[in-house]
């Protein structure tokens, strides 16, 4: 029932540019409402981020820019600009019209309820 | 002589750019989570610009420092569980980062810029006038 916090469809696919893809690190915390996702994306913003939903493969794309321009010269570190990608199995019991996302601080926070049939309830026993 | 300290020295930059390109080789890539970046700092003539990923740090949570040409950035981040929820994936790691950076040339401390950014801390470090490249007219 879990998948998205148990099992995880990885992309075999291989990319055509020569554009690395970092699998961006991710919290997954949940209670009985909805699973929370927690994501790092440090350098993406709003625009050039995507959270896909097809079927129950939910993908987040995000893209990030190159260093600040041409004429500057590289003293340390990498110049490459990469994107982050990472796809997750969404479990049925998510309702996935109510999935709201949330960028902030280069940190992606995605709240998937639960369909409401799904939620425990108990049951009273009448004496 | 063949005792040189700048042989030694170039010996151990050596071993440092090596050592540098089989992390980026391991870095990122498919199938790997992303880690604590790396900064890059960027030389443009009349300044430099470091910039360092520190994803969900806020502002109270950073520090620089400038003397003379010499930067240290600290961050911390400390990602907790909301209340109420139980984890089911920890993989937001929580840091205590701290690092000096020694930078080719002096720096003037009154037109030092920072902003932070999409969760990039961006320090923009102007060189002083006389570190700055100039062209010799010839007469």
């Amino acid at each position: 029932m879990n998948d998205l916090t148990h099992n995880e469809t990885t992309t075999p696919t291989e990319q055509v540019a020569d554009r690395p893809v970092v699998r961006p690190a991710v919290d997954v915390f949940e209670n009985q409402d909805e699973i929370l996702l927690v994501a790092d994306l440090p350098g993406v913003t709003s625009e050039s981020l995507s959270v896909d939903l097809e079927d129950d493969r939910l993908t987040i794309h995000g893209r990030r820019a190159k260093g600040p321009g041409d004429d500057a010269r590289l003293l340390m570190g990498t110049d490459t600009a990469w994107d982050y990608r990472r796809a997750f199995t969404v479990p049925d019991a998510v309702d996935v019209e109510k999935i709201k996302a949330n960028l902030e601080d280069g940190v992606l926070t995605l709240h998937l309820p639960r369909h409401e049939r799904t939620k425990p309830r108990r049951i009273h026993v009448k004496a | 002589m063949w005792f040189n300290w700048n042989d030694f020295d170039r010996h151990f930059t050596a071993i440092d750019a090596l050592r540098r390109q089989i992390e980026r080789g391991v870095g990122p890539g498919p199938g790997r989570t992303a880690r604590w970046a790396e900064p890059t700092v960027y030389d443009n003539g009349e300044s430099y610009v470091f910039a360092v990923d520190v994803p969900g740090v806020k502002a109270d949570d950073l520090t620089i420092d400038v003397h003379e040409a010499t930067i240290t950035v600290s961050a911390t981040r400390t990602p907790t569980a909301p209340e109420g929820y139980a984890t089911q994936r920890s993989e937001r790691a929580a840091f205590e980062w701290k690092r000096s950076f020694t930078l080719p040339a002096k720096i003037d401390n009154e037109k030092t810029s920072a902003k932070l950014e999409h969760g990039v801390l961006t320090v923009t470090l102007s060189k002083l006038p006389e570190a700055k490249p100039r062209r010799i007219a010839i007469a």
